[in-house]
């Protein structure tokens, strides 16, 4: 059977060009990068080089480049190693957003417990979060502002710098969490004014177990992981070499073609959802209309349940992910789909497919063909009606 | 992917659709995940389920679950169906994940909604017949037995959905 992957905000795969240069550091070149031997120094040169291609793909200075296990270990970096660092002032309050990645949720909830206010700003409809509530709940208790660069379910993308700008402007740290934007949109931590980005290789066709954290010199922090002295003595642990140098070649080739890419994306996405919304009635898109990653389409289907839409796809060979419930073994709605105010159905029938470059047309109306069957057959089966759960863009 | 039994099930449920003029029918809604089991039963005179059909909107273990729920009740005495818990259902199958196990609550809560309606309809029908026979109690002579089976024959043609 054929197979389509339509999952690529949940990973993705590592592109030859990424491979081959990683190959080397798993076999000759297997240096501890902090020795100081020949062998050593070989891996230690080639964290410089992905260091130097990650920060030239961010505008950062390479020394403000900190390698990590991934996005997930990176907010909880920023925002635990900037609370552990400012635990003796007063600064005791965190904003953040409701639509956040877990790994600053659950990291928010954790401070909440060890005495921590913390703000979850709420996002409009399209998932924008607002400057102005913002700029209302920046006080002088506020330590850190960490709000995500583009979001992984509905794609929306924020208004980065007038955001920083506003949170900066009050003397703020500001964090963002760009591990969906890296690639996506043109990200510029000087001129945008971020203090901290984390971001993942496996997005962006590195490798899984490889992310960064860029913090500014500016910013003081403490570290999390304790126990050795990579990294500036900031992140205990050897540096997952091969890994890393994946990580930079996947920054490289991602700030290289990232015109090309995002044109041929959109084009793709654009032509996926005119598919969808001539072809199956009673659809919603979701997420911002334009200010949207251009591989990224959540949407909502009336009167379906997502998991079982997801299942009869993938038995067509069509992986996409669901919407509503985070992971197997959670049943709860999405925070992000409750943010932006989706009714508990249509919510309840979301899913989100995010293309890769690689997609065809052809692709495309295979897997419009097998939703337009299977969303007919499970509405056979639907108890609700289409007239009490909520709005469509499409009838 | 779950087990074979509940895919087939979610496949292929062969108990989806609806009786028309049901003598119950019967709703419940997860209120954590918005999944609804909408239950229909036929009951005959002798109070024994004769069809049921559902319609589910949910993941694949609830399709499942009210698939197998709607096979085994057809046959079985409302008594019985009434008796019917958790365990029972769960029997059905091999394993149901941990996290699903919900679905099993729903489709004993849309089933006892359903014989609710049933027992509702069955009450409200001997009533307005009771009153018909005080009306025509002059004219008929007719025995108990007799007015039993009216009764139940036009039980089902009387509700429609």
């Amino acid at each position: 059977m054929n197979r389509i992957y339509l999952d690529n905000a949940a990973s993705t795969s590592v592109s030859s060009e990424v491979l081959n240069e990683m190959m080397p550091y798993f076999t000759n070149m297997f240096g501890n990068p902090s020795s100081l031997h020949s062998y050593g120094r070989e891996s230690n040169a080639a964290l410089d080089l992905a260091r130097d291609r990650i920060a030239k793909a961010i505008g950062a200075k390479p020394n403000e480049i900190y390698f990590t296990s991934g996005a997930t270990e990176s907010n909880n970096w920023a925002l635990l190693g900037i609370v552990e660092k400012y635990h003796n002032s007063d600064k005791k309050h965190i904003i953040t957003s409701q639509i956040e990645h877990p790994s600053i949720l659950e990291t928010c909830k954790y401070l909440e417990t060890k005495g921590y206010k913390v703000t979850y700003l709420p996002v409009d409809s399209d998932g924008l979060v607002n400057i102005a509530e913002l700029l209302h709940n920046l006080n002088n208790d506020t330590l850190i502002v960490s709000i995500m660069a583009a979001n992984n379910e509905i794609g929306t993308i924020q208004n980065l710098k007038a955001i920083a700008k506003t949170v900066k402007e009050r003397g703020v740290i500001f964090h963002t969490d760009a591990t969906q934007a890296v690639g996506a949109i043109n990200i510029d931590v000087k001129e945008m004014g971020i203090d901290m980005l984390t971001l993942s290789a496996h997005k962006i066709n590195g490798p899984k177990g490889i992310g960064a954290l860029y913090i500014s010199n500016d910013i003081d922090i403490a570290p999390i992981m304790h126990g050795g002295h990579q990294e500036r003595n900031l992140r205990g642990g050897t540096v997952n070499v091969a890994g890393a140098v994946g990580l930079g070649k996947a920054c490289e080739i991602a700030c290289r073609d990232i015109i090309i890419n995002s044109q041929k994306l959109r084009r793709m996405r654009d032509y996926f959802v005119d598919q969808v919304m001539t072809k199956i009635p009673y659809v919603k898109l979701n997420g911002h209309k334009f200010q949207r990653l251009p591989n990224s389409i959540s949407l909502s289907f009336g009167m379906v349940e997502a998991e079982a839409l997801m299942m009869m796809l993938d038995l067509e060979g069509i992986a996409v992910s669901v919407g509503s419930a985070c992971s197997t073994g959670s049943v709860e709605p999405s925070n992000v789909l409750k943010a932006i105010k989706l009714s508990p159905e249509l919510a309840a029938g979301t899913i989100r497919i995010t293309i890769s470059k690689n997609i065809t047309k052809e692709d495309i109306d295979y897997v419009v063909e097998k939703l337009e069957e299977i969303v007919k057959k499970l509405r056979a089966i639907s108890p609700l009606k289409k007239s009490n759960i909520g709005e469509f863009d499409n009838v | 992917m779950y087990n074979q039994d509940i895919m087939e099930r979610f496949l292929n449920p062969c108990f989806a659709g609806i009786i028309r003029g049901a003598s119950g029918v019967g709703s419940a809604k997860d209120p954590n995940t918005n999944e609804t089991i909408k239950l229909y039963i036929e009951v005959n005179a002798d109070a024994v389920i004769t069809d049921a059909k559902f319609k589910a909107f949910g993941c694949p273990v609830v399709i499942a679950v009210a698939d197998a729920l709607s096979q085994m009740i057809v046959g079985m005495p409302i008594e019985q169906a009434q008796e019917l818990n958790e365990a029972r259902v769960l029997n059905m199958f091999n394993e149901i994940p941990q996290e699903r196990l919900y679905s099993i609550f729903l489709a004993i809560d849309a089933l006892n909604e359903t014989i609710d309606d049933y027992a509702k309809k069955l009450r409200k029908l001997q009533k307005k017949l009771l009153a018909d026979n005080k009306d025509e109690s002059t004219k008929s002579t007719e025995d108990d037995e007799h007015n039993e089976e009216n009764t139940l024959d036009t039980f089902n043609d009387y509700y429609d959905e």
